[in-house]
């Protein structure tokens, strides 16, 4: 009977994975998962091929050294430049993949040169040494419940989603210290510290529970709204000098401040991890729509397109559980004409 | 943990965010189109005239509910909801406001900031319900019914992902109903903090569903069902708050049992032994069959069986069993599912 209760256990087993609890339904649903019923199904986004062909030869892949692609990118002019993700770039000579025009067997890997970036839309422009084919860019603006159809290079449709927010600005990550702060006691300098989030700049500077801080960048810090309003300022990702008292010492340090959407609340960016990876730079464009299509941040800076294959703008980042951006065209334009003038003035200068 | 209740972002370390100006300006009351959702809502469009006919109902039916889409703050956080009449009930999750006679905070899609009280909570479906006690009249959906959805039937999630957020509508998520339960509708409506509470309706902007939880993946975005709505109204709109956490739970298994000792190969699910007296031996399983299908759900592992047998069946269901024996032979048998002893 061995092999029986082997098999008892077998199924106890897997009851026990089902009954106890919050993880069960989960489960369940994994269990159960039904692609086809999805919007994932492939029919649904095969039906986009059509549209998305049309942008398919102005999208190139950037490559890191051993040829894997970073990011994508989208061809604007005939000859030759490419935008994409500033930020996803890595160091070092920059090759691109170039989408298999019709009657060629073999996508050309061409090195580029980059010409420059722009830091509010994170957009940086390639120069490819070769002509490309261009896109049609939409002459309206994305709607609301408007397909958007991510274009890839290997093959068309690479996801399909629709547009959840229309054009507008998007906030930036307001920066974070990592700090619970008390009320200042009437007559002393310095704001008391209820709490320091982990991982946070507060706890690499070493900050308890307890201490006090005393001086932010330099200046006595008066009160909490005071601290709250210097820090406010600040980008994120920037040193900043901070000291604190502990006891009767008082301690300087210097931390970098955190980004609120990462650190502020550890269960929304747990949430919004939950489903897949995320850019790196995931907000604080001057404008962008936004749409559901579920992306790797390797799947940004192509074209998205509309049912009838006219470019509606480039992927900037994939931002969260349920936002991916996108630069609209007119977007695109001007940063690429405000890159290529900055090179331009630069060149005339030399 | 795979399944989170969707909670809004901490509130202690959020900014606070002040509603201002939205852009959707909507006055009066919102026209609800009589419209059914028409069959053809579960297919999936294959040629450009079929996918523009779908785009366009989703860019109407959205236009359309929009309007009466709300943030709500006060309650234990914040998030999400949707006016069901006119004089300002909202249906929203029932852990969005946590406890009756509390009072809350609603942004309109308008950007108008009006006071509510919350009425019922039902810890058993996640359900809620607030009433804005401001005059109205305010823009409204309809609500339709939720138990004849299909499985890959078209919907739309709106709501307010992250918390309210200044100059930006609720936003627009669409998907496809991968199973519709009791206890929750299961889509690829991509849900995440904040979107509690937020409103989940089929093409013709019929409400069906109030967004409750997600789980670990993508396609696990749970919404309760409108139904269950219908089923706690009286309690709901008394004010009550009443039942177990049920939601967060297992949906209890049911027990149902067919009579086999299974045993996972590589060759697939194989049936170990028949237990006699029970469905299995009725149905003529033998020992070496290999379980391939339990009605249309193709059973792969060990633990699917479980879950089909389990959580799709209970006992007394006539089920068809796929079964291969031997090369090349499949069989199919008809089983009657047993309580399991």
């Amino acid at each position: 009977m061995p092999a029986l209760r082997k098999s008892l256990l077998l199924a106890g087993l897997a009851v026990g994975l089902l009954a106890p609890g919050s993880a069960a339904q989960a489960q369940l649903d994994a269990l159960l998962f039904d692609r086809d019923s999805s919007r994932l199904n492939d029919v649904f986004q095969n039906a986009f091929a059509d549209a998305a062909s049309k942008a398919q030869a102005a999208t190139a892949e950037v490559l890191d050294e051993t040829g894997d692609r970073v990011i994508l990118a989208t061809a604007v002019s005939a000859d030759g430049l490419f935008v994409t993700k500033a930020s996803e770039l890595p160091e070092g000579k920059l090759r691109v993949r170039l989408a298999a025009g019709p009657g060629q067997a073999q996508a050309r890997v061409v090195e580029v040169k980059l010409l420059g970036t722009d830091a509010a839309t994170d957009v940086a422009l390639l120069d490819a040494p070769t002509g490309t084919t261009t896109a049609a860019w939409a002459r309206t603006g994305a709607r609301v419940g408007q397909f958007v159809v991510t274009v890839g290079t290997q093959e068309p449709v690479l996801a399909v989603g629709v547009v959840g927010v229309g054009e507008r600005k998007v906030p930036g990550n307001s920066p974070l210290l990592g700090v619970g702060l008390g009320e200042a006691l009437p007559q002393v300098i310095g704001v008391p510290v209820q709490r320091v989030l982990p991982d946070s700049g507060a706890a690499a500077a070493g900050l308890e529970v307890g201490d006090v801080i005393v001086t932010f960048m330099g200046v006595p810090v008066a009160s909490r709204e005071a601290l709250v309003e210097a820090i406010g300022k600040l980008e994120p990702d920037v040193p900043v000098e901070l000291s604190y008292r502990r006891g009767d010492r008082v301690v300087e340090a210097t931390t970098t401040l955190g980004r609120r959407d990462r650190f502020g609340s550890s269960r929304a960016r747990f949430q919004n991890e939950m489903g897949g990876a995320l850019s790196q730079r995931g907000g604080g464009f001057p404008l962008a729509f936004q749409h559901d299509t579920i992306l790797r941040p390797v799947d940004v800076g192509g074209p998205v397109v509309d049912v009838d294959g006219n470019v509606l703008g480039v992927n900037i980042s994939r931002s969260g559980r349920v936002e991916t951006y996108t630069l609209p065209p007119a977007e695109v334009r001007r940063v690429v004409a405000k890159i290529t003038e900055d090179v331009d003035r630069h060149a005339s200068r030399q | 943990m795979h399944e989170l209740v969707l909670r809004p972002v901490v509130k202690r370390f959020r900014a606070v965010v002040l509603a201002a100006g939205l852009a959707a300006a909507v006055g009066g009351t919102l026209q609800v189109a009589p419209a059914q959702a028409r069959p053809a809502d579960a297919r999936v469009p294959t040629s450009l005239a079929e996918l523009r006919d779908l785009e366009r109902r989703v860019e109407r039916t959205v236009a359309r509910v929009m309007p009466a889409v709300v943030a709500i703050r006060g309650g234990v956080g914040g998030g999400s909801g949707v006016i069901i009449t006119e004089d300002g009930l909202v249906l929203t999750a029932g852990h969005v406001i946590g406890a009756p006679e509390r009072f809350v905070t609603l942004t309109l899609a308008d950007g108008r900031e009006v006071r509510g009280r919350t009425l019922g909570v039902s810890r058993r479906s996640d359900a809620g319900m607030v009433q804005i006690t401001d005059p109205g009249p305010f823009p409204f959906v309809k609500r339709g019914t939720s138990n004849a959805l299909e499985r890959g039937q078209w919907l739309l999630a709106l709501g307010h992902p992250g918390g309210l957020q200044e100059g930006r509508p609720a936003v627009l998520r669409l998907g496809r109903v991968l199973a519709n339960r009791p206890l929750g509708i299961v889509t690829d409506n991509t849900l995440v903090g904040g979107d509690s509470g937020g409103p989940l309706f089929d093409l013709a902007g019929n409400l069906v569903g109030i967004h409750s939880r997600i789980g670990a993946v993508l396609v696990q975005n749970v919404h309760v069902p409108i139904d269950r709505f219908d089923e706690e109204w009286d309690r709901l709109a008394a004010g009550e708050a009443f039942g177990v956490r049920e939601m967060a739970r297992a949906p209890e298994a049911s027990g149902s049992y067919l009579g086999i000792e299974i045993e996972q190969t590589e060759t697939g699910i194989r049936v170990a032994a028949v237990v006699p007296g029970f469905a299995a031996e009725e149905a003529g399983l033998q020992p070496g069959d290999l379980i391939e299908a339990v009605g249309d759900e193709e059973i792969g592992s060990l633990p699917k069986l479980l879950a089909v047998l389990n959580f799709l069946h209970k006992p007394g269901d006539e089920v068809k069993l796929t079964v291969r024996r031997g090369p090349g032979q499949v069989l199919r048998l008809n089983a009657t599912l047993a309580e399991r002893p």
